[in-house]
């Protein structure tokens, strides 16, 4: 049974409930990456960086959570075009170096279709049991 | 992060975003957004970086004009050029825990070149998602009084109608425009609702979401890039990436509509991209009488998206690429002496000396285009008075022609 706490502390909304995510084992999706590795940073939500400057629910739910896209509603080369787009932008972006593709194992937590811009666009929640190895990862690339 | 002086702080409100936020990119935090200010200006906003050691978060903010808030939209200049162009450039620093803020007034050459967007950062495409609620916003002259020309607001509202009014050959169903209650803040504005209005029989496999998504789509090309792509009517070899993509998508629709109408297709598509240009050109021809823009716009997913700023240069611009486009039919037809023809005024913009109007044709009554020509004023003339009476007139003009159907005519003034 997955637990979700550390989602609901530190705010008066329950994430869970309020978007009601749902497991999926089954898609590929992605995230962009620093490096060719993934490593702990590349999976810190902005809530965990100390970064709570937010209002509404959904902006707290976004900020808790990480941004996934699921690659079944979007061909890769949008996916890469969005990451190189972000480096544009912002020059001084954490991540947008590699990006990997990657299912999800069972428990490691919940996909809420967010919904931000583009169908693709998935926000994910870890759950408090939720490792890196959670991941399994099928390919990473540079960008 | 990088140093401002001082005494670039300003105290304001003008580049905070209080309403209409809509993000353009996004990933764990908006990259790339938008929205407007407190006075309904255009404030782009974008993340630059975060300092984790005094906990500040770092974004540009500029206030632009509708002209180049649309070229960035539709990819024509790039979000560098956008803030060397800008008058007011913003940096703004916010506390992790959004308790404080400090606003700087800066100028480009203030920032350090790394920390500046790229030559290359162009907004995204446009990602189309079914939209049922369009509008008309006027701007300038008598619309920023909140008033509007009888006569022209019904044009208008009777061309988006008819834009609107979608009905392609062998699609079971069309689409309906319905008016909306008009919002408050704008300076005239009108708002529509649009729906499938169902034919016989509708296919079980039919996505009403998916062709509202075409429809999107499809504005969207007739109102921008069929101007950039109207080679592709006149048998140019060429790139039409645009067209191409609508073409694709036109195409999935009468697929899973079990249509099978393949070598027809384009051409289908090439003629109601054609009377919707034509609709355009009605529908944008009163501009600069008594207001300067009219902004196209769409709500998606509750985000109000601007498909074009129709201004006088959209105008005229639109009226050439539909005569480029009539020129092309191998009917094209122009008289070559001046003939005698009756008509009833309808629309005329008294600035551009442009309008339309219904002609006598047989036993037919056709609309049509036309232009006066000369330079002596219009007003008290003949031509203002079938406008106003509804008289029919003799004219004298040329008319141009396509499948022996009159489009447009240009008039010799005559004062009487």
């Amino acid at each position: 049974m997955m637990t979700f706490n550390k989602i609901r502390e530190d705010v008066n909304v329950d994430c869970i409930k309020e978007f009601k995510p749902k497991e999926n084992t089954e898609d590929i999706f992605t995230r962009a990456l620093k490096s060719n590795k993934i490593t702990d940073d590349d999976l810190k939500s902005l809530w965990e960086l100390g970064r709570k400057g937010y209002n509404s629910k959904k902006e707290i739910c976004q900020r808790k959570g990480l941004s996934v896209d699921k690659l079944s509603n979007i061909n890769i080369d949008e996916i890469e075009k969005k990451y190189k787009r972000i480096k544009q932008f912002k020059t001084k972006s954490r991540r947008c170096y590699f990006y990997c593709k990657f299912r999800f194992m069972k428990n490691a937590g919940k996909v809420w279709d967010s919904l931000v811009i583009r169908d693709s666009h998935k926000t994910f929640f870890k759950s408090d049991s939720f490792t890196k190895e959670n991941l399994i990862v099928l390919e990473i690339r540079l960008l | 992060m990088f140093h401002i002086d001082k005494n670039k702080i300003i105290v304001s409100s003008l580049p905070i975003i209080v309403d209409g936020y809509n993000d353009l990119l996004f990933d764990d935090e908006p990259i790339l957004y938008t929205g407007f200010n407190k006075d309904g200006n255009i404030i782009i906003g974008s993340s630059v970086d975060e300092d984790y050691e005094k906990k500040i978060e770092r974004h540009f903010h500029s206030q632009v004009s509708k002209e180049i808030y649309f070229n960035f939209l539709k990819q024509e200049i790039s979000y560098r050029r956008l803030l060397e162009e800008v008058q007011s450039f913003f940096v703004i620093d916010s506390s992790f825990d959004g308790k404080t803020t400090t606003i700087y007034l800066v100028n480009i050459k203030d920032i350090p070149e790394d920390y500046l967007p790229t030559y290359e950062a162009y907004c995204p495409e446009e990602v189309y998602k079914p939209a049922y609620e369009y509008g008309l916003i006027l701007t300038g002259k008598k619309a920023n009084e909140h008033i509007a020309d009888i006569t022209e607001a019904t044009n208008l509202q009777d061309n988006f109608a008819k834009l609107a009014r979608l009905k392609i050959k062998n699609f079971p169903f069309s689409t309906i425009a319905y008016l909306l209650p008009s919002n408050k803040a704008a300076s005239f504005d009108f708002n529509f609702k649009i729906e499938i209005k169902e034919g016989e029989q509708l296919d079980i496999l039919f996505d009403e979401k998916e062709f509202m998504s075409f429809f999107y789509q499809y504005l969207d090309f007739c109102s921008n890039y069929l101007l950039k792509e109207k080679e592709v009517f006149i048998g140019d070899e060429g790139d039409f990436p645009k067209f191409n993509s609508l073409r694709k998508v036109f195409l999935d629709l009468y697929k899973k509509l079990n249509i099978s109408i393949e070598d027809e297709i384009e051409n289908i598509l090439k003629e109601e991209i054609k009377k919707s240009a034509s609709t355009l050109e009605s529908m944008t021809e009163n501009i600069g009488k008594n207001f300067t823009t009219i902004q196209f716009s769409n709500k998606v997913d509750g985000r109000i998206n601007t498909i074009c700023i129709f201004d006088e240069k959209y105008r005229d611009i639109i009226e050439e690429t539909n005569v480029t486009i009539e020129k092309y039919s191998p009917e094209y037809y122009s008289d070559k002496e001046v003939n005698s023809y009756r008509i009833q005024i309808y629309n005329l913009n008294t600035e551009t000396r442009k309008g339309s109007a219904y002609v006598e044709s047989g036993d037919y009554r056709l609309k049509v285009k036309f232009s006066i020509l000369g330079d002596e004023p219009i007003e008290e003339s003949k031509y203002t008075q079938s406008l106003d009476k509804g008289k029919v007139i003799d004219i004298k003009g040329k008319a141009k022609k396509v499948k022996e159907e009159i489009k447009r005519l240009e008039i010799e003034f005559e004062k009487e």
